[in-house]
């Protein structure tokens, strides 16, 4: 390993590596990205893969928007397939509170021109023919949100990383972040690493980087579990969402469903469990919307981590406090489809630039100050 | 020996030949291995082609076999349909 670096990343996930990818498009080659795992072994290659803008906050719209206009082009510049799909996003209510709740987001977002649509029953059909939905009172969609496949998306970026210099050091453990005359002192499980500016991009595990750094970060990991289909024809061209009980489903493009459901707490926050509850109270709800799907099989399940913050909001900051230390976690389920996006905002503050978002909203110290606004379209 | 086009995994079509690449590359963790590939995420679960990934990566790197673990298996054990999971009865603890 290197034993200096201008900047050190703090996790290889998707985070850590679209910053690095947008330090290196403003010429900034000296990096390293640190992991304890290997590459992208948190939440980055364990999620749906979904990608939507809507959202109810405007600067999760305008985030989103930007990225998806970003993943369109992003095979190209990293020579990588990653399948981007663009079948749209169809959020189910049924009952009428959850189609006014819709209607009320619908509007928001189209005032920041997503143009999504408010269908009825009989629309969400046309959408999706298979779906028998007595329940389903309406919806919401929008065909510019859609499913990339995350992993050869992490892995195109690794590689270009690797092509500009970028050193990339998996089951590398951090144990410990002093300050020094230059920057930050790493103590790493591979020696140490002297660097000028340091950022944590850990997921699940910020919050305990952040300590290293004498911070408190008030995200916590909570454990999601997903599952895998065995291959079936395409049917499915959207990703579909249900208001009740966060209920998701996608088909990718190998004809795996990709699905998961806001599980009830009787089977405990114990992250290293996977239990049968969770595959009976995802199959009914799905057998219930597709009767015909009875027949197809699970053929795998796991679990992963949702860094939650406590408006389900990302903080993306420098760390009050430290100087040239930077901050970007608490996704809450949507760090992936923000990404490309957060990669810019985040390269900007690292080398002083004025990011083209804003960034008030994702300041940490808006939760002491108490200038929040709660993202309510969380899933899963 | 196996040529390098045959296939190493069944289920998702994948050779001899790109594991050995994907190695080479620098790849040599079998769960990266594993989602690069997709070899041992298909129908199987990597039942069949698991172990014989194993022994590409031990031929690549020199490292024992013993050494080399296999990916963590998920569950079920093995595929279950929807309608059987959701015909199950709530349990009342």
């Amino acid at each position: 390993m290197k034993n200096r670096s201008e900047v050190v990343i703090i996790g290889s996930g998707i985070t850590g590596l679209s910053i690095a990818y947008s330090l290196v498009n403003r010429g900034c080659r000296d990096i390293t990205i640190l992991d304890k795992g290997h590459l992208a072994s948190g939440a980055s290659t364990r999620n749906g893969g979904g990608v939507r803008a809507q959202f109810a906050t405007e600067e999760n719209i305008i985030l989103s928007k930007w990225s998806i206009q970003r993943f369109r082009r992003l095979s190209l510049e990293l020579n990588t397939n990653f399948w981007f799909r663009q079948g749209g996003y169809l959020f189910l209510a049924e009952s009428d509170q959850e189609l006014s709740m819709l209607k009320k987001a619908v509007e928001f977002q189209n005032r920041h021109g997503l143009g999504t649509k408010i269908v009825d029953c009989g629309q969400a059909k046309d959408i999706v023919p298979q779906m028998v939905c007595p329940s389903v009172v309406g919806g919401a969609f929008r065909k510019g949100d859609g499913i990339l496949f995350p992993f050869p998306l992490l892995f195109g970026y690794a590689e270009h990383l690797r092509r500009n210099s970028v050193a990339i050091e998996t089951h590398c453990t951090v144990d410990g972040i002093a300050e020094s005359s230059t920057g930050f002192s790493i103590r790493t499980s591979h020696g140490i690493i002297e660097a000028n500016k340091v950022v944590d991009a850990a997921g699940g595990w910020s919050s305990t980087v952040a300590k290293m750094l004498g911070v408190d970060v008030p995200t916590r990991p909570v454990r999601h579990q997903i599952m895998a289909s065995e291959p079936l024809s395409p049917f499915l061209d959207p990703m579909i969402v249900t208001l009740k009980d966060g209920f998701y489903m996608s088909q990718g493009p190998r004809g795996e469903l990709v699905a998961g459901i806001t599980e009830s707490n009787a089977h405990g926050e114990d992250p290293g469990r996977s239990g049968h509850f969770f595959c009976e109270q995802l199959s009914k709800r799905l057998v219930d919307l597709f009767p015909r799907l009875s027949a197809a099989r699970m053929m795998r399940q796991w679990a992963g981590f949702y860094d939650m913050s406590p408006d389900a909001n990302p903080i993306l900051d420098s760390i009050p406090g430290v100087e040239n230390a930077f901050i970007a976690c608490g996704f809450s389920g949507h760090g992936f489809m923000i990404s490309p996006a957060v990669g810019e905002l985040m390269a900007c503050l690292i080398l002083g630039e004025r990011p083209p978002f804003p960034t008030d909203p994702y300041r940490m110290d808006r939760f002491r100050l108490g200038h929040t606004s709660l993202e309510t379209l969380v899933i899963g | 020996m196996v040529t390098e086009k045959a296939f190493a995994c069944l289920c998702e079509d994948v050779t001899v030949n790109e594991l050995r690449e994907v190695i080479r590359q620098g790849y040599s963790d079998i769960e990266e291995i594993k989602r690069i590939t997709g070899i041992g995420t298909g129908p199987c679960q990597g039942k069949q082609c698991l172990h014989f990934l194993r022994r590409i990566i031990s031929e690549e790197t020199g490292k024992r076999m013993d050494e080399i673990p296999i990916t963590t298996s998920r569950p079920p054990l093995d595929a279950v349909p929807f309608g059987a999971w959701a015909a199950r009865e709530e349990e009342h603890p």
